[in-house]
């Protein structure tokens, strides 16, 4: 399966470091689209086939708490499977992510194999699942 | 890492993020020259810890690091560089507040660039030599207890 990815994350230089990571990633990968904020990602996931997401949580106007939920309230889509990557790494906050369903919380700093790593664990679960 | 002592922590998130994100190596420096370039940015942070971090990177410094995480040629002046410095900002901001107190409730707010130095007021800070120039880490609590609400 070729993966359609959605990466949100108001940092241009945090988006452009994941896209690179993900294209030597080896993984399925058949498009990568960005969003930099909130609102961009739910225009995205509107009107595109998105299969898997990565999410950053402290971002202006949206926080990418507030995205998951929102993303949550369609009942007529099916559920978009996501990662959430944060400077945040505390606890707390780690268990509200995975209450509202993160498949892995990756916390920054980060290493390109810990991303790698991480989104194989979380796509092998998406696959156990269907 | 026993987050009991926040100067150390710190020193510690600097060099664990910056040997992460763009494997390079921050020597802790008592003293630096004076810079005419500096890229700076401000991270505010509220929760359970609320205050500010500031960090000041020469540019050629910031061109090197913001090269490393991105795997590719960055000039010095160039937005990617002042982009990669706030990032670095955010990182070591939520790195440094998790280490802290890691069940703190954190709502750290998007870095804005700034020339404006904080206040000396509370500050704990770090200096450090990269690559091609200098890094200055500020942080400052609102309290002057850094482990406030622990």
């Amino acid at each position: 399966m070729s993966l359609r990815l959605l990466i949100v994350d108001d940092s241009p230089v945090m988006r452009l470091a994941i896209q690179r990571t993900i294209q030597i990633s080896g993984l399925p990968v058949e498009s990568c689209m960005t969003a930099e904020h909130g609102n961009a990602a739910l225009s995205a996931v509107r009107d595109n086939q998105i299969d898997f997401m990565l999410i950053d949580l402290n971002m202006p106007e949206m926080s990418g708490g507030e995205l998951i939920r929102r993303i949550k309230q369609r009942p007529e889509r099916p559920q978009i499977p996501f990662i959430v990557i944060s400077a945040d790494a505390t606890a707390t906050r780690m268990q509200e992510m995975f209450d509202l369903g993160a498949l892995a919380y990756i916390p920054k700093p980060f290493s390109p194999g810990t991303l790698r790593y991480e989104m194989i664990k979380a796509l092998e679960r998406v696959n156990a699942r269907n | 890492m026993p987050a009991t002592d926040a100067p150390r922590t710190l020193k510690y998130t600097v060099q664990q993020v910056l040997e992460t994100m763009c494997f390079s190596e921050a020597l802790p420096a008592s003293d630096l020259p004076p810079e005419e370039c500096v890229i700076g940015a401000t991270v505010s942070f509220g929760g359970t810890l609320s205050g500010r971090l500031r960090v000041e990177i020469s540019s050629f410094a910031a061109s090197r690091l913001a090269s490393s995480f991105l795997g590719q040629d960055v000039a010095v002046g160039s937005p990617l560089a002042e982009h990669t410095v706030c990032e670095l900002g955010n990182v070591i901001c939520g790195r440094f507040l998790s280490l802290l107190n890691p069940s703190a409730h954190l709502n750290i707010h998007p870095p804005i660039t700034s020339e404006t130095p904080i206040g000396d007021a509370g500050l704990i800070w770090q200096n450090f030599r990269a690559d091609a120039g200098s890094i200055r880490i500020a942080f400052q609590f609102d309290s002057t207890n850094p482990n406030q609400g622990r």
